[in-house]
């Protein structure tokens, strides 16, 4: 049986006419390392068109093998349980540990401010009223470090 | 052959083989279900499995059926009316890298023409079984391939 020249294998491949056969033959040539330069795309293209696109399988993929082979008589392989999906994104826990620290900054910051005592300033009675007066001088007399003014408080109002 | 023999010496090809079945049933759920239906067939054939010269080929010729039954089932919607004017109107895409460029020209074309393509360059699959999955006649089925090639090549060295 005459060999078909590349040039009648080339016109079946593009007529769709070509046998499985032919195609394979066809593509040998083209890619043959001393073919000509000008057949150099042709090859390219038939290789590319021979590769499948690259896709990635979903997440637990051959973990889902494993077990649905699991279900058949025989196949005890060890499968791992399946990984929980992860809920928390980086995202969530980078959130989460800024709030904490802002948390943290701000009870801090309420540690150290000075506490004030709100004190009453209404008496109900003049003995009330004295006693704050007298409680407020000797506060005085201390800070000022005025000696013995506190003992002379002590009687009453002349 | 032990389950974990084969877990280690087949498994590992689920990925290569779930790229291939994506490239032929377009659909992620019905690649993986073709896949692992694959991965079963094969563990009850693990032991024939080990005698053979070129398991990884027959692996691949036993997806590939796996395909064609899963496209049998849904001779699809997709009509071939206007694969011409599709294939006629497809740009050359701006990327650069030739794989890319063929790729996203194949993907601007109809799922079914996409298909035939793909059944015919990857899985190597004749003219009477791209009819069976598809439901096309084989004189429609050569034109899709004659068409699309020629454009192809013309794009491809524009």
């Amino acid at each position: 049986m005459k060999t078909p020249t590349i040039d009648e294998l080339r016109k079946k491949y593009y007529d769709g006419d070509a046998s499985l056969e032919e195609e394979r033959l066809l593509k040998r040539l083209l890619q043959a390392p001393d073919a000509p330069p000008e057949w150099k795309e042709e090859a390219e293209l038939m290789e590319i068109l021979s590769t499948p696109p690259e896709v990635v399988p979903p997440a637990g993929f051959e973990h889902r093998i494993l077990e649905r082979l699991q279900r058949e008589p025989d196949f005890n392989a060890e499968v791992q349980p399946t990984p929980v999906k992860r809920f928390f994104r980086p995202w969530v826990y980078a959130t989460a540990v800024a709030a904490a620290m802002m948390g943290f900054v701000f009870i801090m910051q309420r540690n150290m401010e000075p506490e004030y005592t709100v004190y009453s300033d209404t008496c109900h009675t003049a003995e009330e009223a004295k006693a704050e007066i007298e409680n407020a001088l000797l506060l005085v007399a201390n800070t000022l470090i005025l000696g013995d003014v506190a003992d002379d408080l002590g009687g009453p109002c002349d | 052959m032990t389950s974990k023999e084969f877990e280690e010496k087949y498994v590992c090809l689920a990925p290569r083989l779930y790229q291939v079945a994506m490239s032929l049933v377009q659909n992620q759920q019905d690649a993986e279900d073709v896949v692992q239906e694959t991965f079963v067939k094969l563990w009850r054939e693990a032991d024939r499995l080990e005698q053979m010269q070129n398991a990884q080929g027959y692996i691949l010729r036993m997806l590939r059926n796996a395909c064609i039954d899963q496209l049998r089932l849904r001779h699809d919607e997709t009509d071939l009316l206007h694969v011409e004017e599709s294939i006629a109107d497809a740009q050359p895409p701006p990327q650069t890298d030739a794989k890319d460029r063929v790729h996203a020209i194949l993907r601007s074309l109809p799922p079914k023409t996409q298909r035939i393509v793909t059944m015919r360059h990857v899985a190597e699959c004749s003219i009477d079984e791209i009819c069976e999955a598809t439901g096309e006649t084989p004189s429609n089925v050569r034109q899709i391939l004659s068409r699309t090639r020629k454009k192809m090549i013309e794009m491809f060295k524009f």
